[in-house]
């Protein structure tokens, strides 16, 4: 599609541009993720306002993530969510087996690790449209081929339940499969959030065994650094 | 309808953030352009590719493939072409309405930012690839009271070596 086109010549040029000004370095690497991670929030928190204007009301949060997987999506990205995954206690995986703004690039290992920055904005997408859906949430991704996936998640789900945002890279061989590790922190009453610029972490209990579900349902807020 | 939204959302967040990198709406005007140049030096082989136009003879060919080929597949909307020059080197495209500003005011204090100056740099970009070197400015804009918003081009000279692609 042809508006799909420009809209990924967009995104790329807006990666381009914010590491562009930006310095070599960590820091400098976190802040330019944080500022694409924060335009795809405004951009999330939009359309959803737009999209579900003349919706029902939805049931529960497993409803909302179906909306975000299949309508949402599909608008978004042509195509649905290739599979949900669930413990049912607040933690979902969103895994898309050809993420479309990463199945224009090349394959290979030296382009993996700048894998992070195209998904960024994604993120926030995502994070955007369920806070004005009334979920806050944290969303991270990964990019790795399939069968590296599941070890993944759990050390994902690990780094949340701390506070921070981390984004996690894998090593892989065809960056195709995109899985988002979606985690909302108790569901607020459905009214829509004003956009955080930053939200400072407030104190959470940290984790105290290695479980693969239900501690991150005590995190607090999202909080980006 | 959803992917029109998410450009214009998009392509909005991008202004707002620009605003706040840069102090001043001059330099953000020249980073939109700047951008929108690096889209257009890539979005003209997709064009290319998606509308099999032959080459253009001539500036008024060009004229109405842009307005009704290029803006129809890529923003859905058609402007109309009117005010040519004299020696036939000018243009304008009149857009009724501007998809990129939807939802979109601009507030007091950035009356010099020239919001969708990206579409002039993407313009300049697409057409410096067929070898024509022109140049595009906004010259009315509904954001800025206007009636409707006008894209002046202007055809500065052929391009005759075929060098590659530059980025700014």
């Amino acid at each position: 599609m042809a508006d799909e086109a420009l809209f990924l010549l967009l995104h790329n040029e807006m990666v381009s541009g914010v590491y562009k000004s930006a310095e070599q370095g960590e820091v400098e690497n976190g802040r330019c993720i944080t500022k694409l991670e924060n335009m795809g929030f405004r951009v999330g928190q939009g359309l959803i306002e737009r999209f579900t204007k003349d919706t029902a009301r939805f049931k529960d949060e497993l409803d909302i993530m179906k909306f975000i997987c299949k309508d949402f999506w599909t608008t978004v990205f042509k195509k649905q969510i290739d599979n949900l995954r669930t413990n049912h206690q607040g933690i979902y995986v969103l895994q898309d087996n050809k993420f479309r703004l990463l199945t224009q690039m090349s394959a290979g290992k030296q382009y993996l690790e700048h894998a992070s920055k195209y998904l960024a904005f994604t993120c926030g997408l995502i994070r955007g449209g369920l806070s004005n859906l009334g979920i806050k949430s944290i969303v991270t991704a990964e990019v790795s081929s399939m069968p590296a996936c599941s070890g993944v998640h759990v050390q994902n789900m690990q780094d949340c339940c701390t506070g921070t945002y981390k984004a996690m890279w894998f090593a892989a061989s065809i960056p195709h499969h995109l899985y988002l590790a979606f985690l909302p922190c108790y569901p607020s009453q459905l009214l829509p959030l004003p956009c955080p610029s930053l939200i400072p972490p407030q104190q959470t209990p940290v984790c105290d065994a290695p479980l693969p579900v239900s501690m991150c349902s005590h995190c607090s807020t999202s909080a980006y650094e | 309808m959803g992917s029109q939204w998410l450009f214009t959302l998009t392509y909005g967040a991008l202004v707002t953030q620009l605003c706040k990198d840069y102090e001043n709406d001059e330099d953000v005007n020249k980073q939109l352009d700047k951008m929108g140049y690096n889209i257009g030096v890539r979005l003209i082989e997709d064009f290319l590719a998606r509308s099999n136009v032959g080459r253009c003879h001539d500036f008024r060919e060009t004229a109405d493939v842009i307005a009704k080929v290029a803006f129809k597949m890529y923003l859905g909307i058609t402007p109309s072409i009117t005010n040519w020059s004299p020696a036939g080197d000018e243009f304008s495209l009149i857009l009724e309405n501007n998809p990129l500003v939807d939802f979109v005011e601009l507030p007091d204090n950035h009356s010099s930012l020239i919001y969708s100056n990206l579409l002039c740099g993407v313009l300049r970009g697409a057409l410096e690839m067929v070898q024509m070197a022109v140049e595009a400015k906004f010259v009315q804009d509904t954001l800025k009271g206007d009636g409707v918003t006008e894209i002046r081009m202007r055809f500065i000279r052929r391009i005759e070596d075929n060098l590659p692609a530059g980025e700014e």
